[in-house]
């Protein structure tokens, strides 16, 4: 009984921390695993960036993709599952090498 | 002086803004360039005018200024970053020491800083504050009233020692008004001028400061600085007496473009609370910066 109990409580945090897994990908990646989604507002963001809390508290109307740069993996996820717990997210592989991206916040608009 | 800083604050009011809160930086004081994680290299440079030096005596009192009246000074800095959480900068000057129509000009001294974030900002927490491990040398290479050979020591550019630098940084960046206190401990290391041998003290340093990002994302930056520099050992005579200054800042800072930031500074040392033994002046800089 207590091996089940204790087992069900795995189950039930190891579920939800999976469910804030920020994703490793390039841009390459993201376009193929969002192709055919339409318009979407992306969202880059750092856990230590604090101009960026703002676009992670707010409602958006289209589809919306959170992307980590500059940061540490768990320090993302752990950020975002605190604003957007139900997000699709990226962890940046020199994503903002390619969209030349220097600061942040900053957000996209575009139809993948 | 006021004027040509209005005139910046409102360039860089008209002027398209980009930014974002940052690290407890602004008093351009020995750490005049401060990384953030998302930089990897960047560049300051920086121009200043010093004027109006008056010397203040062991009991307080003003007196006027028997060396330099205006110093004028360019700062190059380069820093770059070691991980998200650490980087560090070289910092060189050229400096020209005024009085009247006399004038000499010399380089400065090699300073090497850096930083290291102990905690970094989270935005899930509010309280969690930014705490940086502050540490430094300075390299002494240039002359100091120690050596001058001008009689109203306009050859003096530095205080003729080098210097180990360790203390704390703490900022919190996520409330409106973004509280930050740093602490610096400083020593002088000891050398011999001429056969006499000096022995300075610890020197403590103490930064409160307040910054703000508004309006249009010009980021404000208001603080106080103490310094407290104990007795100098002078073998064979007597000690060289304790000083205390107090100064204050104000910057006003914008990003340009994403890799471009310009800072106007203005402060006044020497000019607030009880000063002794030290100097007091005003200064006005402008400083720009480029990351890579």
């Amino acid at each position: 009984m207590i091996k089940r109990f204790i087992l069900l409580l795995g189950l039930v945090f190891s579920s939800s921390a999976l469910s804030m897994e920020c994703k490793e990908a390039d841009w390459k990646l993201v376009k193929e695993l969002q192709k055919g989604k339409g318009p979407t507002d992306v969202v880059f963001f750092a856990s230590w960036c604090s101009s960026c809390k703002e676009h992670l508290k707010a409602d958006y109307k289209e589809n919306v993709i959170f992307i980590s740069l500059f940061d540490e993996k768990n320090d993302s996820e752990r950020v975002l599952k605190h604003f957007k717990p139900n997000a699709t997210c990226y962890f940046s592989v020199e994503i903002e090498k390619g969209l030349k991206i220097k600061s942040l916040p900053k957000t996209l608009k575009v139809t993948f | 002086m006021i004027k040509s800083f209005a005139f910046g604050l409102l360039l860089l009011l008209v002027s398209n803004q980009k930014s974002f809160a940052c690290a407890s930086c602004g008093s351009s004081g020995d750490d005049p360039l401060v990384l953030f994680p998302n930089e990897v290299y960047k560049l300051l440079i920086q121009t200043s005018k010093g004027m109006e030096y008056s010397n203040i005596d062991e009991k307080g009192t003003l007196r006027t200024s028997g060396g330099t009246e205006t110093k004028l000074q360019t700062t190059a800095s380069f820093g770059a970053s070691l991980s998200r959480k650490a980087f560090f900068t070289i910092t060189k000057s050229f400096i020209e020491n005024r009085r009247g129509d006399r004038k000499k000009s010399g380089f400065g001294d090699w300073s090497f800083s850096g930083r290291y974030s102990l905690t970094m900002l989270s935005i899930d927490d509010d309280w969690s504050p930014q705490i940086q491990w502050l540490y430094g040398y300075k390299h002494s290479t240039s002359q100091s009233t120690k050596t001058s050979r001008d009689p109203y020591l306009l050859d003096v550019f530095g205080n003729g020692f080098s210097e180990l630098k360790t203390g704390i940084d703490v900022w919190w960046g996520q409330w409106v008004v973004k509280p930050g206190l740093a602490f610096a401990l400083v020593k002088p290391l000891s050398r011999s001028v001429a056969g006499t041998q000096y022995t300075p003290a610890l020197v403590f340093r103490t930064t409160g400061s307040v910054s703000y990002l508004q309006p249009v994302n010009v980021k404000w930056v208001a603080g106080v600085t103490s310094e407290k520099k104990e007795n100098v050992k002078v073998e064979g005579a007597g000690d060289l007496p304790r000083s205390t200054t107090h100064s204050f800042f104000l910057t006003a800072e914008t990003m340009v473009t994403d890799s471009d930031t310009i800072r106007l500074t203005y402060a006044e040392t020497g000019t607030i609370g009880k000063n002794i033994n030290t100097f007091s002046s005003k200064n006005v800089s402008v400083s720009y910066m480029h990351s890579f």
